[in-house]
């Protein structure tokens, strides 16, 4: 399997803050890999800082994103905008403000469309891939609000894969649906890869869907990868100290009465960050070290985590 | 066990009127149900199924078309406003989105104080120390909502609602909006009051982790009717109509 | 923190805006005291006038630490042709003595600001019948500035009172309410003006047809504020902080003037400030058309509705047009402060 993406080293932020820092991974070809975290983790920006559509007041300050290859931070605007849409889709949290409420869904698919086709082809394609999304024919001749929240998700899927690309960036797409709903997305998510050569980064703050999805995990912490490593591993066997009490906080854990083992403290805010690992103020097995340097990335059989419990810092 | 609330065919219909149509919209079907004193009763339910408008309609902050809502031995359904307002300090509500449910323009202390009767200085003393209680230090106390994490402002929802000393609350989806990490602290949280105020709770959620892991009794709802009522472990067990098991097959 | 350090952290325009205004309602305010001359002292000799300028030195180049005029003098009336007579130095003094009359109508005295005691001083120049302009601005500023203020608070009053009932209680009292409200807005404003004006007879005394003024002007306002705060009433009423505080039995008028209006404020506060530039216009349309305030007592806009059509004028003595100046300087100085006061009434930006 090739490399699709590959992320080195990445730092995102302005003068005052960064938002991300050092974030580096890899994304292989027909692969789930899950971004979890809690809000103001950084995950969201991560997926835009890949498209390069990052908010007016931050940029990209070092490192090196690849795409299929291509050095992608330096490309221009223009460049950009061939490989946005056409080789990466995104889907986002709320379809309903991403889907213009003037036209209708297959208008709307049909204008994604890059190549110069005919009418009829077009028309084709966008039926032939609604219905790919479980959708029927209809859907084609329909408005936005004629579709229930789940519909109008399959709808930006279909709008995202039109141009059959490679890589989908899912921004939080099942948060807002209902639970049978979003079931079905996830399920549907799952078959898209095999279909259609596709690998996904799927960012949610649902550790146990993220277990479910994918096959790569990536936890995100204050704008660090705290952790990566295969799902089910992350999930059962957690290493990171916050992964750890992150997946401790699940309801399901635990019997009915019992209490819950929560995280003191709150998450640090972008303006103030701690020195050191950005965990280090609400972790209890911290040492003098954790609260000067940002732990580097350390492997450990196939995983990574960042923290100075694994490896001999904690001696010095 | 003691009955707190009963409700018999309880109905509810919105008509959305526009210029060109009128439509009318089944909130909730012939609701017939019991809550039980010092019980968390969990109602589930996707969006639109008529959840929140229950836990709405049962405290009577919005007027239900037919049925009969009974609080302990009174009929609450057609009670004037002036009387029932005797009434209201004895049932609470705790909304979903802590952004929305506090009034941007008043200090937090203060929305707490307006629940508690006494004199200025025994509403100060009484607030100060239920907010104590939720998690919300004193020097916080005239700060404004924004100036509050979610999960604290939750807290302060918390807060606002012990004030009048309840015995019951409708608790909406009160923790779908925070992260994993604060909703625990939350529902950690939910407990302990319960307990400290022998309180009892309606708990609207569509996250079905969280009902089994509080609630006592269940009711699942779909389109406005309650498809399936009973205990929590033998509802999750063996479910009996198809909704729920189409539910029970979703949780991932 | 209080509301100046506020508004000068957050937006210095409004907060430099928001002297200015202080600034020109106590010229208003003291307008008997400030002005050299009362509004209707006519120079006879001097009629349109230019602005009399104020040296430092003479014309021998000798400095004076104390400022003086040149006497202005008309030497052809059929051209408005005037010449500085600079033989004669008139020296400016404060508190000068002139004519008695009674400060803000209560303290009599003979005391003027500053003034000349031979010659004239008109720093705006003359109208004319050679009345200062200067000083029929400053009284001018009474009224112009006046009606604005006035007339808010009765439309806000009415506003807010109509709107509020209408979108708390909704139902019937609103359905009748809102057609009363639509009644109002139906007819174009300024014709509605007119035929309010024209019941009235013409030879009221000046106050009462200020009065008038202010109430034909709220009657016109009031109506598009009610329906904006109605709409707001509406949403904000079931907003759940409401609906906590009715779950927690908390009375109507309560929750009305606690949960319901403050959160109006964002709004209104910004409306009201835009909406003090539309009295001041109003009135000025009125008078220019003659139907406002009636000479010989001065309002910005009967002092510029004299220049209307009158080319002569507007070339021959731009100084008429100075009244326009301060309608303009009032009106974009409110513009700001709405803006400001918007941001520092939000308790987000504290």
């Amino acid at each position: 399997m090739g490399k699709i993406l590959e992320i080195k080293n990445v730092v995102v932020g302005n003068e005052e803050i960064k938002i991300l820092r050092d974030i580096s991974f890899e994304v292989e070809e027909r692969e789930i890999i899950s971004i979890v975290g809690e809000s103001g983790c950084g995950k969201s920006i991560t997926l835009r800082t890949i498209i390069k559509l990052l908010p007016q007041n931050l940029n990209i300050l070092s490192g090196k994103i690849f795409f299929e290859g291509l050095e992608i931070t330096k490309l221009k605007e223009k460049e950009m905008q061939n490989i946005r849409g056409k080789k990466i889709g995104m889907i986002f949290q709320e379809p309903s403000s991403f889907l213009n409420p003037l036209f209708t869904i297959g208008n709307q698919i049909e204008e994604g469309i890059n190549e110069k086709v005919e009418k009829d082809k077009k028309k084709e394609r966008v039926i032939k891939i609604l219905e790919e999304m479980g959708l029927s024919y209809n859907v084609y001749y329909q408005y936005p609000h004629q579709l229930s929240g789940g519909m109008q998700q399959r709808a930006m899927i279909a709008m995202a894969l039109i141009n059959n690309p490679v890589l989908l960036l899912a921004d939080e797409p099942t948060t807002a649906l209902d639970v049978t709903t979003a079931f079905g997305i996830i399920s549907l998510l799952k078959n898209l890869i095999l279909i259609h050569n596709l690998s996904i980064i799927f960012v949610t703050h649902d550790i146990s869907l993220a277990k479910y999805l994918s096959d790569r995990i990536f936890v995100m912490y204050a704008g660090i990868i705290v952790e990566k490593g295969p799902s089910i591993e992350v999930y059962n066997s957690p290493l990171h100290p916050y992964t750890q009490k992150l997946i401790n906080c699940l309801p399901e854990k635990y019997n009915k009465g019992e209490k819950i083992k929560t995280i003191e403290g709150e998450v640090p805010s972008f303006k103030n960050l701690p020195l050191g690992c950005p965990f280090s103020p609400r972790c209890e097995i911290k040492n003098k070290i954790c609260e000067k340097r940002i732990p580097p990335e350390i492997k450990i059989g196939n995983r990574i985590v960042r923290c100075f419990k694994y490896g001999n810092f904690m001696e010095s | 066990m003691e009955t707190l609330w009963k409700v018999e065919n309880l109905r509810k219909v919105y008509e959305i009127k526009s210029e060109f149509k009128r439509e009318k919209i089944v909130a909730l079907k012939d609701i017939n149900l019991e809550i039980y004193k010092g019980e968390i009763f969990g109602l589930v339910g996707e969006s639109g199924s008529g959840k929140t408008t229950f836990g709405k309609v049962i405290i009577k902050l919005i007027e239900p078309d037919e049925g009969r809502i009974i609080y302990k031995d009174t009929d609450i359904t057609n009670l004037p406003e002036r009387i029932l307002r005797k009434y209201r300090r004895n049932f609470q509500i705790i909304f979903q989105d802590p952004y929305k449910s506090l009034n941007p323009r008043l200090p937090c202390g203060v929305t707490v104080m307006e629940g508690i009767i006494g004199s200025k200085k025994e509403k100060f003393e009484k607030a100060v120390e239920i907010l104590n209680m939720v998690g919300i230090k004193k020097e916080r106390f005239y700060n404004f909502p924004h100036q509050f994490s979610g999960g604290e402002r939750q807290r302060i929802a918390i807060a606002r609602a012990l004030s009048t000393e309840p015995e019951f609350i409708v608790c909406d989806e009160p923790t779908s909006n925070l992260d994993v990490s604060i909703q625990g602290q939350i529902l950690n949280l939910f407990i302990e009051l319960k307990e400290k105020f022998n309180l009892t709770y309606l708990f609207i959620t569509h996250n079905l982790k969280i009902i089994r892991f509080l609630a006592d009794r269940v009711a699942i709802m779909y389109k406005g009717e309650i498809v399936e009522i009973g205990k929590t472990e033998k509802i999750f067990e063996s479910p009996k109509h198809s909704y729920t098991e189409k539910l029970l097959k979703s949780e991932i | 923190m209080n509301i100046f350090v506020r508004l000068r952290k957050r937006n210095f325009i409004s907060y430099i805006s928001l002297y200015i205004i202080i600034f020109l309602y106590s010229l208003a305010i003291l307008a008997d005291f400030i002005s050299p001359y009362p509004y209707n002292k006519q120079f006879r000799d001097t009629p349109l006038c230019p602005p009399t300028k104020i040296n430092f030195f003479d014309k021998n180049g000798k400095f004076h630490l104390r400022p003086f005029v040149y006497e202005y003098k008309l030497v052809n009336p059929s051209l408005n042709k005037y010449e500085i007579d600079r033989n004669k130095i008139c020296p400016i003094y404060f508190f000068v003595k002139g004519e008695r009359r009674k400060i803000l109508g209560l303290f009599p005295s003979r005391r003027y600001l500053f003034g000349v005691k031979e010659g004239k001083i008109f720093l705006f120049g003359t109208d004319m019948h050679g009345r200062d302009i200067f000083s029929r601005v400053l009284y001018g500023a009474r009224i112009s500035l006046s009606i604005g203020i006035i007339g808010v608070l009765i439309s806000f009053f009415l506003g807010f009172l109509i709107g509020g009932i209408s979108g708390y209680f909704g139902g019937k009292i609103d359905n009748v309410l809102m057609r009363l409200v639509e009644i109002f807005m139906m007819f174009p404003s300024f014709y509605l003006m007119l035929a309010l004006r024209a019941v009235f007879p013409l030879n009221l005394s000046s106050f009462q047809v200020y009065l008038l003024i202010v109430i034909i002007l709220s009657l016109i306002g009031w109506a598009g504020l009610a329906r904006i705060i109605r709409g707001m009433v509406l949403s904000i009423k079931e907003e759940e902080y409401v609906l906590s505080a009715k779950a927690l039995g908390i009375p109507t008028f309560r929750i009305i003037f606690r949960h319901i209006i403050p959160n109006t404020f964002s709004y209104s506060i910004t409306a009201i400030t835009l909406s003090i530039p539309g009295y001041i216009l109003g009135e000025s349309t009125l008078s220019l058309l003659g139907l406002g305030i009636q000479e010989p007592y001065p309002s910005w806009g009967n002092m510029l509705s004299v220049c209307i059509g009158n080319l002569r004028i507007l070339s021959n003595a731009p100084w008429m047009l100075i009244p326009g100046f301060f309608i303009f300087l009032t009106i974009i100085c409110f513009n700001f402060l709405g803006d400001g006061l918007r941001d520092v009434c939000d308790p987000k930006n504290w």
